[in-house]
């Protein structure tokens, strides 16, 4: 068999690459207004011990696409938040039922000089929130609990809990300014 | 996360480490209100310097070490918060609620 030179198949590899336009497929960012980029999709388990491995995700793809610090933890915190709810009441502390967690780069909607957007999906197929709780106001005596919901709401630009059949969809949206 | 306490005449120090959430903030808990109430020492110190991420579990955890210290007449104080640590007690308006230093000397003065 003939031999090939290692930098023959350098170009070879990088011709082919441009042919299929993967340079372009491999951005993170909607390269035009309207664009949804899909970036993630994890399926796990409702045990907590997982909690720090999707935190760990999210954050890396949160700075990827141009998070500052800041924003990626309060993405961080509401995602952790919502997975902690579908864990501790959606599955009443059961530790081997399904949780889906799905992340877009979004850029249909930046509102004016937001740089990113990031939306998250949270899909479980638990026990709904119970209406008095999403509709509740904020604790104002100094008590434990209650605390994760307005956390999210603080955190992010869009919260959104909807229930079709038997899933459960937290979606949240948050901008990068 | 990791949770030890040193003891002194006039205060204990909680050392804690890694991330809170729903997986070890029941032994946060436990581990903290236990302490409280077989010792009362009359000062409690939580020395945050090395949590990475504390969820809304955790805070709730510390606002019931909060509550038993009051009960029980003891000073309840927060030191070496991170910025993750500091932004989730202003999203909840604890940051006036607890006592808060910078660092174990000033906690400890």
């Amino acid at each position: 068999m003939k031999k090939v030179p290692p930098s023959a198949n350098v170009n070879k590899n990088t011709n082919a690459q441009r042919a299929h336009g993967s340079t372009t497929d491999l951005s993170l960012k909607p390269a035009r207004a309207g664009e949804r980029v899909p970036l993630l999709r994890l399926k796990f388990f409702s045990n907590p011990e997982l909690l720090g491995v999707v935190r760990s995700a999210v954050c890396a793809l949160s700075e990827s696409i141009g998070f500052s610090a800041e924003d990626a933890r309060a993405v961080i915190r509401s995602v952790d938040e919502g997975l902690a709810n579908v864990m501790r009441h959606a599955y009443s502390g059961q530790r081997n039922l399904p949780i889906h967690l799905t992340c877009w780069s979004v850029a249909s909607s930046l509102p004016k000089g937001a740089k990113a957007a990031i939306e998250v999906e949270i899909a479980d197929r638990g026990i709904p929130m119970p209406d008095d709780k999403l509709n509740a106001p904020p604790p104002r005596e100094l008590r434990p609990g209650g605390l994760g919901l307005e956390w999210m709401r603080k955190s992010m630009d869009v919260v959104q809990h909807t229930r079709k059949g038997k899933t459960n969809y937290l979606r949240m949206t948050k901008y990068a300014m | 996360m990791k949770i030890s306490p040193r003891r002194m005449e006039k205060a204990t120090i909680f050392d804690v480490s890694g991330d809170i959430d729903l997986a070890n903030s029941p032994e946060m808990r436990k581990t903290l209100l236990t302490e409280m109430r077989d010792k009362k020492t009359p000062r409690v110190i939580i020395n945050l310097t090395n949590v990475r991420y504390i969820d809304s579990s955790g805070v709730a955890s510390l606002v019931e070490g909060l509550k038993v210290s009051r009960d029980l007449g003891l000073r309840f104080i927060l030191f070496g918060l991170s910025p993750a640590a500091r932004e989730v007690l202003q999203l909840s308006r604890l940051l006036k609620i607890f006592e808060i230093h910078e660092d174990e000397e000033h906690a400890l003065a």
